[in-house]
Parts: C-alpha cells; structure tokens; sequence
C-alpha cells in the first residue's frame, strides 16, 4: 500500500521517538529519565496518529498531494483565485511550485557556503526575481537595497563580521 | 513597586531602547500588513539581533515590533477583505463598511481603538504583577516544575485540533532541548559526537526554521503574487476622524473589550483569535440594535481590534511570572529571555521589576507611535498589501539564514535552521500546532532542572505538596476535558 504523506509524517515522528529511546537506553539513570518519560508517551501517541492517519486515509481516499497542500489550497480558494473545481488540476502546480521554493533555499545556502553573505544574498535576489519575472530595475534595486541594508547593519552598525564564503577563504589560503 | 515602574519609564525612554524602539515599530506595521508573515517571524528574525544588548534594550527593540503587528493587520482585513489570523473578526464589519465608502471610518476606528487597547493591556499588565507578585514567590522547584507541565498541557490542548498533535508538538520541542551537554550529570545526550551539537541546540535557530522558513515555503507555493489586487479607496480626510471619534462615543465597549481581550490572552493556549471573536461576540450582545452588525457596524471594528492589541499586555504575565507563555508568539519572546540572560519567574518580579515594568511602558508608547504613524500614513501602508511574494520571499530568507548564522557564528547553524524548516512546514501542513513546539524546547530544560532540584530536596514527596497536587489536578482535568469535548464533537 502506498502511504500519504500525513501517514510518512508520522511515521518520521515514530522514527524519532524510537531514536531517542533507543539513544536514552545509553545513558545513566538520572540523564536518561526525562527522555524517557517524554518520549515513550510520545512513541506511543505517535503509532496511535499513525494509525488513524492510515484508517482515514482508506476513508477518505484523497490524493496524497492534496493532503500535503490542504492548508494553501484552503488558502487560495478563500482567496477566490481557484474554484473547488479546479482544486485537482491545481495541486500539481502546487506540487512544482513546492519543489521549486524547496530548490531555491537550498541553492542560497550552497550560495552561502560558497560564496559568502554579502555575494551569495544579492545573487539570489537577482536569479530569484528575473526567474519570477520581476523587471530588471526592480531586481537590480531590490539586490543593490539588500545588501546596503545588511552592510549597514551588520558590518557597521554591529562590527560583525559575516562568513566569507568557500571561495575567499581558499583564495586567503593561497595567498 | 512604584519606583520600579518609576525606574521602568526612565530605562524605557532611555535614547538607546526608545531609538530601537522606534525603528522596530514600522517593522512591526508592516509585518501586520503582510499576510502570512506575522509577528512570529518578526520575532524569530529580530532575536538574532538582540545579542549583546542589555535587557531593557533588547526588549524594547522586540516589543516595539511585537506590540504593534496586530494594529497593521486591520488595514488589509478591511480594504481588501483578506483575514489572517485574529484580524479576521474585524473583516465581518470592517469590509462591508469599505463597500458603503466608509473605508476611512473603519481604518480610522481600527487604529485607534487598536491603541486604546494597547494602553488598556499595558495598564492591565501593571496592575496584575503585584497580584502575581507573592503567588510566584511561595512557588518553589515542585511548583515550578509542575507549572512547566500546566504550559505545556494548556497549550497543547488549546492550541491545536487534536490534543495527541498537540502533546507530540510538545515532546519534540523537549526531546530538541535536551541535545548537548545534561548540566546534572554531566552527560552528552544526543549529539552524535558531533562536537558542534554539545552546547546544545540553539533556540534562534529553532524559532527561525519552524516559523520564518516554513512561511518562506507556505509563501512559495502560493500562486498569488501579491494579496491586494485591487486599488483601494481613498482612506484619508474627516472618514478617518469619524472613526477616531467613534472609538470615544462607543468609549465604554472599547475599554470592556480591551479588559476581556487583556484577561483571555493571560490564559495560555486561547491566544488572539480567540480574545477577537470573544469581544465580536460580546460587542453585538451588548448593543441594543444586533441586527446592525455584519452589515457595517463600527462596533463590530472596535471590540475585535482593541481586543487584539490589549492581549499583548495580559500574555506577558504569565510568561514572566511563570514562565509559561500564554500563546506562540509569547513562546517565541520566551526564546529572547534566553537569548538576554534572563530567567522568567521570581528573579523577574524581584530582582529584575524594573525591567518588566520597562516593558510595561513600551508596550504602552509602541501602541500609541503605531497608531499615530499608521494614522499619518494609512494610504501608503495599504500600499504594502500590494507587494509581490517575488519581493518578500528573498527578504525574510536572506534575513532568516543571517539570523540563525548569527545565533553562534557557525554554519551549522543554517544546517539546523533548515531541518526545523522542514520539520516546522510538515507541522504546518499536517496541523501540528509549532507553538506548542517552541514551548516544548523552551521549557524542555526548565522542567527537567525544576525536576532535579526538587528530588534533591524533598524525594518523591514533592508530588504531594498542596499547590503542586492542585496543579497536577489542574493537568489532569484539562487532558480529560479535551477529551470528553472530543469525543462530544465525533459523536455530534
């Protein structure tokens, strides 16, 4: 049987509390006692959830996408952009634009990590808003906005100092 | 107590805390504008900043933004008919108002009505402590252990649909508390030796990911691009004084409304909409015409609004006194107690009263300048709800990943914003209630050193102290009444 994702996240908080048991099992008495008693209630309520969530689903019998989206779909047919009708051919754009968002957070921080806070933030204003297509002087200004205000505020304001990025710190090594 | 709140006027209007102060309040304005955003994430975002600052200050700096959020929100609720959160009892009234053209009238009587409550909540606030005061000093280790349990139980079972969510939200947020280093016993727990976990999991980096990264994804996939699609009214001229002056005509349900909404927000768990709806409810009970409201009603704008701002002042007493916040985004201030080197409790209303008196008058200044630059500046606010999620979404991630960068300096820090991330968007979806979690994680450490401390003191007879048997009564009855009123809804 196919599980939904409602079911696959309880699942993961069973994963989870099965880990912290298993991981409390290791220490002393004193350190492993309020671990416990969170987490063996907490395993139990979890398989219980895990349950229902499967009882429901053959209930039911709704998509596991439509679960998964439920709060902005309800969110976008309050806001009468879609119809109830055009509520299934809907989800698979919701879908993409899920794995899109969850693409472009993980391309900043790979942004981050290579290139530093004060490259890696204007560059993905600039590829995040052209990709939206957002006008040229909008991006350009919104980027340029951004990175002065994160200057102003961190470099100078507060003297910290921000991470330099994969790439400085090798080319400082060179040199 | 009077040269506390004396003390707690000059800390507040010292030139650091009020300029902070003062730059916070337009962030907070906007945040309230800002659909889907909110005050959480203004908090989760602005923590990261309070590092280094004296308490007073930083709490001025989070205040002044966290005060004035809800008397943003009715500006989009009433132009454009788009409800987020407590904001929603407004648009009953406030709407059909802006479709007769008496847009101005509304605004005008949201704002101030929103001030007024504001005050009210603050002046609330001060008149509860030195009530509060002796209850939390005869309380010691089993009762504040216990209290812990009381926070978690009551937010648990009134913040969310059903009470295992609830309960599971909680555990998490302890079981993430517990990670590094056990102060009793010296012990590692869960870090996988991985020596960046030992400290501890940072609560900025979990405030962020479960709130401001999980909004980024909710703001993502929505197809809107903004949430205003039309231009509104003209809001300005005698529509907005006629609103300011109905605010004193209806004075009396104004100020009822801003006590009740003060009173519900100092239980934890009921939380804004709640206090909003409540005072709707009582405003068309109390009027001598009902058939009015739903059509127009400028009561139906003042109860609701004034309800909303004065909760502020009534949430911050439980949060200081026991430490338990009364909602999420009081749970997510909990996390700045921290961040400040502060201890909720008797330390606060003892050694530290000045400051909780210094909140006291920021709450009540933050009201009034939000009110006053919303009023100046109403028709460029409105403009706000018509900026892109193109816009906002680099934004709070640029913001929300420096923020948790800044939390220890380290990079793991992004790693473990973004795993709460994930796991705040998949409670988010799946209708766990995240404030329960950062309550878990804030009080996940308290509870168990309260625990510690008090079986080194009086063995397993700490359960059977009176206040602490009342309140594991208190624990007990509210699992069970969730429960019987569950399974009264199934039946139903």
């Amino acid at each position: 049987m196919k599980l939904k994702p409602k079911a696959y996240f309880s699942l993961f908080l069973i994963i989870f509390f099965g880990a912290v048991i298993i991981g409390a099992m290791r220490y002393n008495a004193k350190a492993r006692l309020i671990p416990l008693v969170v987490g063996l209630p907490c395993l139990a309520m979890a398989i219980s959830q895990f349950i229902l969530d499967l009882s429901k689903e053959r209930k039911k019998g709704i998509s596991g996408e439509e679960e998964l989206f439920k709060g902005v779909m309800e969110k976008l047919i309050h806001q009468e952009i879609i119809t109830e009708e055009k509520r299934e051919k809907k989800t698979s754009g919701v879908r993409k634009r899920f794995f899109m968002i969850v693409f472009w957070i993980l391309f900043l921080v790979a942004c981050l990590y290579v290139f530093g806070f004060s490259i890696a933030i204007p560059l993905f204003t600039i590829l995040f808003m052209r990709y939206k297509r957002e006008k040229w002087v909008l991006t350009l200004s919104t980027a340029a906005g951004l990175w002065i205000l994160i200057y102003i505020a961190f470099a100078v304001a507060a003297g910290i100092e921000l991470y330099r990025g994969l790439i400085i710190d090798l080319l400082m090594g060179v040199q | 107590m009077f040269e506390a709140l004396i003390h707690g006027l000059y800390l507040a209007l010292s030139w650091k805390a009020f300029s902070l102060m003062m730059l916070t309040i337009p962030i907070g304005l906007t945040l309230g504008i800002l659909p889907g955003v909110g005050g959480k994430v203004g908090l989760a975002i602005l923590i990261p900043f309070c590092y280094g600052m004296p308490p007073e200050v930083g709490f001025a700096f989070l205040l002044g933004m966290h005060a004035v959020v809800h008397t943003g929100s009715p500006i989009p609720a009433i132009l454009f008919n788009t409800p987020d959160g407590p904001a929603a009892a407004t648009c009953v009234d406030g709407y059909p108002m802006a479709q007769k053209g008496e847009a101005g009238r509304a605004m005008g009587a949201a704002l101030a009505a929103s001030g007024v409550g504001g005050v009210v909540g603050a002046i609330c606030m001060a008149l509860t402590i030195p009530v509060v005061k002796p209850v939390v000093l005869a309380f010691g280790p089993p009762e504040f252990f216990t209290m812990t349990l009381v926070g978690l139980t009551f937010v648990a079972v009134m913040a969310s649909e059903s009470l295992i969510k609830g309960l599971m939200a909680g555990g998490m947020g302890m079981i993430i508390s517990f990670v590094g280093m056990d102060p009793q016993t010296g012990v590692v727990r869960f870090a996988f030796n991985q020596l960046y976990l030992f400290d501890g999991i940072n609560i900025v980096n979990v405030v962020i990911g479960i709130f401001a990264i999980a909004e980024v994804i909710d703001l993502g996939i929505q197809e809107a691009g903004a949430i205003a699609h039309t231009r509104p009214e003209d809001v300005k001229g005698a529509g907005v004084w006629q609103g300011i002056k109905d605010t004193f005509i209806h004075w009396k349900l104004t100020v009822r409304a801003s006590v009740i909404g003060s009173i519900i927000g100092m239980v934890p768990g009921l939380g804004g909409d709640a206090a909003s709806w409540i005072c709707y409810g009582h405003a068309v009970q109390s009027s001598k015409t009902p058939e009015r409201f739903g059509k127009g009603a400028v009561e139906g704008v003042l109860a609701p609004e004034a309800a909303n701002n004065s909760k502020e002042g009534g949430g911050l007493i439980p949060t200081l006194a026991f430490g338990i916040p009364a909602g999420s985004g009081m749970a997510v201030l909990l996390g700045a107690f921290m961040v400040l080197g502060l201890v909720p409790g008797q330390e606060m209303l003892t050694k530290h009263l000045d400051v909780v008196f210094s909140m006291v008058w920021v709450l009540a200044f933050a009201n009034v300048i939000g009110v006053l630059i919303s009023l100046a500046f109403v028709g460029q606010l409105a403009k706000i709800s018509f900026i892109k999620t193109s816009i906002i979404i680099p934004l709070i991630l640029s913001f929300a990943l420096l923020g948790s960068y800044l939390a220890t300096s380290n990079f793991g820090d992004i790693f473990v914003t973004l795993a709460m991330g994930g796991v705040g968007y998949g409670m988010k979806a799946f209708k766990f209630p995240r404030g329960s979690f950062v309550l878990g994680m804030v009080l996940g450490k308290l509870s168990e050193n309260y625990l510690h401390l008090s079986m080194n003191l009086y063995g397993t007879k700490f359960l059977l102290r009176p206040i602490t048997l009342l309140l594991i009564a208190i624990v007990i009855t509210s699992i069970v009444y969730q429960i019987i009123r569950k399974r009264k809804m199934v039946t139903r």
